[in-house]
């Protein structure tokens, strides 16, 4: 203890002396060195960019060493990393895409956010009465309601590093997310208006004009910010864009999304919103790349800061005071929520995985909460402690999300893994017979496939995963439920009788089991394999296919050719360039294959790499020999004539 | 509408083929179907070929020549396009197939050798029309008028002035082979 009082008499001296000439950069320092540090070990220990902010914030706080005093100005600041966030979000969303998904938003969202209300509002009365410090329901439900909206800035972060932020069922949580952002305009509104005193005429109580006048502001505002995005900001981008300065444009951006930001704050709305309106308004513009790129940077950095900030707002001091209102709130209001979270997506028909996912993303407290509870608190409405108790269930929440995800990730792996060990379905043991048998229906097997049927050759399919063939079902394919590497199934899809085998499963080595066990229990069947690479092909030349090819070797070289083409090659000509190719490839191929099984490794990187120079050789003769376009070639024409009988 | 069957496998080294093309490929009624562009994997889409040809009064075979052939998709072609129960033959109906009746084919054909070569006395002791005698009969056997060859020799000695001659002459044949039908 005695060292981290020293540390933070250190860092307060310093800071003391740094205040007297120039900047003081000890807070900056330090948050960077925290971000620098914490963020690598954790995503090292698989825990994820979030939780290291989170830990690291709480590190340098003033629950613990102390370093940073004022965590409340830096979430202010930070908070903008969020409106930045919302504005990229909303650079990814068409107006159209966006009017596509209003059933989702008004629908979804405001079933799940209904039903958490009216869930969580009765947890504050019922655990403060429990603990003997009741609130009343007028302050329940600000808790509640601020533990309702979820964290635009965790979940969508989640989203991105899962890379889930375009998949259907990342676009619902976004949705949702939208709506919670939205509804923060009126949850204010209402926050002041049963403030106490507030419907009872005292000076404080806004008459019902004001209160129209404001909503009538707030839509004002709302339709100028659309109105400016649709028409000036292109143009104006247009016309800086002449300009040619890096730095001008990104001052462009950020001035966008901040003005976009301030402008929505000035009219009532949420900054996060306007970021995010702004955003809409230019999905479509030919800045997008740019505009993303320069506020990119600024975004993370700010995002890493709020999360810092969050983690440095923890009190610890307040959860260990009251610790079992703490830990009691949390508990049941994340039970609570997720339970509503989970209902509302069955009801709509979402998958059991699906929801279960998005419960577990979404189960926190927002940021939003934070306004929301010092709104309530400077209207009078919650008592300070009870606002700082309720913060730190906020973020609390926030804090074990990644790691419930990462408990969850776990889990579903777990269930994958017993679900491969023991299938729920018995694999198919009746099986019609065929001439051709088609291990593994992907997109490879599909086309091999195809091509068979519609040639009036019928293949027995089998493949091992249950859904797919299910999906496959729908369009008429019969695919059974196999594993081939199994021979006990592949006798029942007649291995015995078949003339062919393909092995066209995408993992590399159940490919290689499936070719070693069916080339010694049925050395009459062809086996023609799909290979991943050139040394998967030699791998499974050696155990036994008959015929292996690489799967993307044909449709680069088919590739290669159009290429040629747009050069100014002749399409005949870059054909043959591509049959000469695959020709030379195929022998130098075949060639190291005998080679690496006979020779020492070391003489197969001293062939390959005299064979690379010797194929420089060539294309370098061939390179010369070609020259300038036709030149070579009539003059060799024109001896070919001469030379005719 | 004429049709120009264009077969040359290296179209972009080509000299003379390339003039005589680039002479007549804008000219209106002319429609060009570069074989070796359309088909580099020798899969003829007959379908299409057939359309064509069922759309034109004239038919233009374009192509040097190769060892006193064809080159070899032009070869293909002929097997591909002119297929029985379509060019001859009778078709799923039983009616006598003629698709090509009435059509005139002009042979376009490009030598390497001079004139002198392509004769009795010369080293290839045949003409080129001699050397045209199965395609002329296949145009014969579909019921096809055939028209004088147009053949340009001597590709590989021809001058920048001569070949400049050689494609306005190749025009021109196209012009009034054109005007001739709507007369």
């Amino acid at each position: 203890m005695s060292a981290v009082v020293a540390a933070q008499q250190a860092v307060n001296a310093a800071s003391t002396a740094a205040g007297s000439h120039g900047p003081n950069l000890v807070p900056v320092v330090t948050l960077l060195a925290a971000a620098v540090i914490a963020v690598p070990l954790f995503k090292r220990l698989g825990l994820g960019a979030v939780l290291g902010y989170l830990a690291a914030g709480l590190l340098i706080g003033p629950s613990v060493l102390g370093l940073i005093h004022d965590p409340a100005t830096i979430l202010q600041t930070a908070e903008l990393g969020v409106v930045m966030f919302l504005f990229i979000v909303g650079l990814e969303m068409r107006p159209a895409h966006l009017w596509q998904m209003r059933r989702q938003i008004f629908g979804l969202g405001v079933l799940q956010v209904g039903l958490a209300m009216a869930l969580l509002t009765p947890v504050g009365v019922v655990i403060g009465a429990w603990l003997g410090r009741g609130l009343d329901w007028e302050q329940a439900w600000v808790a509640g309601t601020g533990f309702v909206l979820t964290s635009t800035a965790i979940v969508m972060q989640m989203l991105v590093e899962r890379k889930q932020l375009a998949s259907p069922a990342g676009q619902k949580v976004v949705s949702i997310l939208l709506l919670e952002d939205l509804l923060i305009v009126p949850l204010l509104a209402i926050v002041t208006f049963i403030a106490p005193g507030g419907h009872e005429g005292g000076h404080v109580a806004l008459g019902w004009q004001v209160r129209a006048l404001n909503i009538g502001l707030a839509l004002g505002a709302f339709l100028v910010l659309l109105a400016v995005g649709r028409w000036l900001l292109n143009p104006l981008f247009v016309l800086l864009s002449a300009v040619r300065s890096r730095e001008v444009m990104t001052a462009a951006a950020l001035l966008v999304v901040l003005g976009a930001a301030l402008w929505m704050d000035l009219g009532g709305l949420s900054t996060a919103m306007g970021a995010f309106i702004a955003g809409v308004m230019l999905a479509e513009s030919s800045f997008r790349h740019q505009l993303e790129a320069d506020v990119e940077p600024f975004k993370g950095l700010l995002l890493g800061l709020f999360f810092l900030a969050v983690g440095m707002s923890m009190d610890l001091t307040v959860i260990a005071a009251q610790w079992q209102l703490v830990l009691g709130s949390v508990v049941a209001y994340m039970l609570l929520k997720s339970a509503a979270i989970y209902l509302i997506a069955r009801l709509v028909k979402t998958s059991h995985e699906v929801a279960l996912e998005r419960m577990v993303l979404m189960a926190q407290g927002g940021e939003f909460a934070f306004v929301l509870y010092a709104a309530a608190t400077s209207v009078g409405l919650m008592e300070a402690e009870v606002n700082s108790v309720y913060t730190a269930v906020i973020i609390l929440s926030m804090v074990l999300t990644p790691l419930m995800l990462i408990a969850h990730g776990r889990w579903v792996s777990r269930c994958a893994r017993r679900r491969i060990n023991e299938p729920e379905r018995a694999y198919d043991t009746e099986m019609d017979h065929s001439p051709v048998i088609i291990a593994g229906f992907g997109r490879f097997g599909q086309m091999v496939g195809r091509l068979l049927l519609a040639n009036g050759i019928v293949s027995t399919i089998m493949d091992s995963d249950a859904e797919h063939i299910e999906s496959m079902r729908q369009f008429g394919f019969h695919v059974y439920y196999g594993d081939a590497t199994r021979l006990d199934l592949l006798q029942a899809a007649g291995a015995a009788q078949a003339k062919v085998l393909v092995v066209a499963v995408d993992d590399k080595e159940a490919a290689k089991t499936i070719v070693e066990r069916v080339r010694q229990a049925y050395p009459h069947l062809q086996v023609f394999a799909r290979a991943y690479d050139v040394s998967h092909y030699y791998d499974l030349r050696r155990i036994g296919a008959h015929v292996a090819q690489r799967e993307v070797y044909e449709s680069s070289l088919r590739l290669g050719r159009h290429v040629l083409e747009t050069l100014g090659v002749g399409a005949y000509e870059a054909k043959e360039m591509a049959d000469g190719f695959r020709l030379a490839n195929e022998k130098q191929v075949d060639a190291f294959a005998r080679m690496r099984e006979k020779a020492e490794f070391k003489d197969y990187i001293q062939a390959i790499r005299t064979s690379r120079e010797e194929l420089e050789r060539q294309l370098r003769e061939e390179t010369a020999q070609r020259g300038k376009e036709g030149h070579d070639w009539e003059a060799s024409e024109r001896r070919a004539h001469d030379e005719r009988p | 509408m004429l049709t120009l069957i264009y077969a040359h496998p290296y179209p972009l080294h080509s000299r003379v083929n390339r003039a005589l093309r680039q002479a007549v490929d804008e000219l209106p009624g002319v429609r060009t179907r570069d074989l070796y562009a359309l088909y580099p994997d020798f899969h003829i889409d007959v379908a299409a070929e057939q359309a064509a040809l069922a759309e034109s009064r004239i038919i233009v075979l374009q192509h040097p020549m190769r060892w006193y052939h064809t080159p070899a998709l032009l070869s293909l072609w002929f097997e591909k396009v002119l297929a029985y129960g379509w060019a001859y033959g009778h078709d799923a109906t039983g009616q006598r197939a003629r698709a090509l009746q009435g059509k005139r084919l002009l042979w376009a054909v490009t030598a390497g050798g001079a004139q002198s070569a392509y004769s009795p006395e010369g080293y290839n002791q045949h003409t080129v029309h001699e050397m045209g005698a199965p395609i002329r009969q296949t145009a014969l056997y579909c019921g096809m008028e055939w028209l004088e060859p147009h053949v340009v020799y001597g590709t590989g000695q021809l001058e920048v002035v001569t070949l400049a001659q050689a494609a306005r002459g190749y025009r021109d044949r196209l012009v009034e082979l054109l005007q001739e039908g709507v007369a």
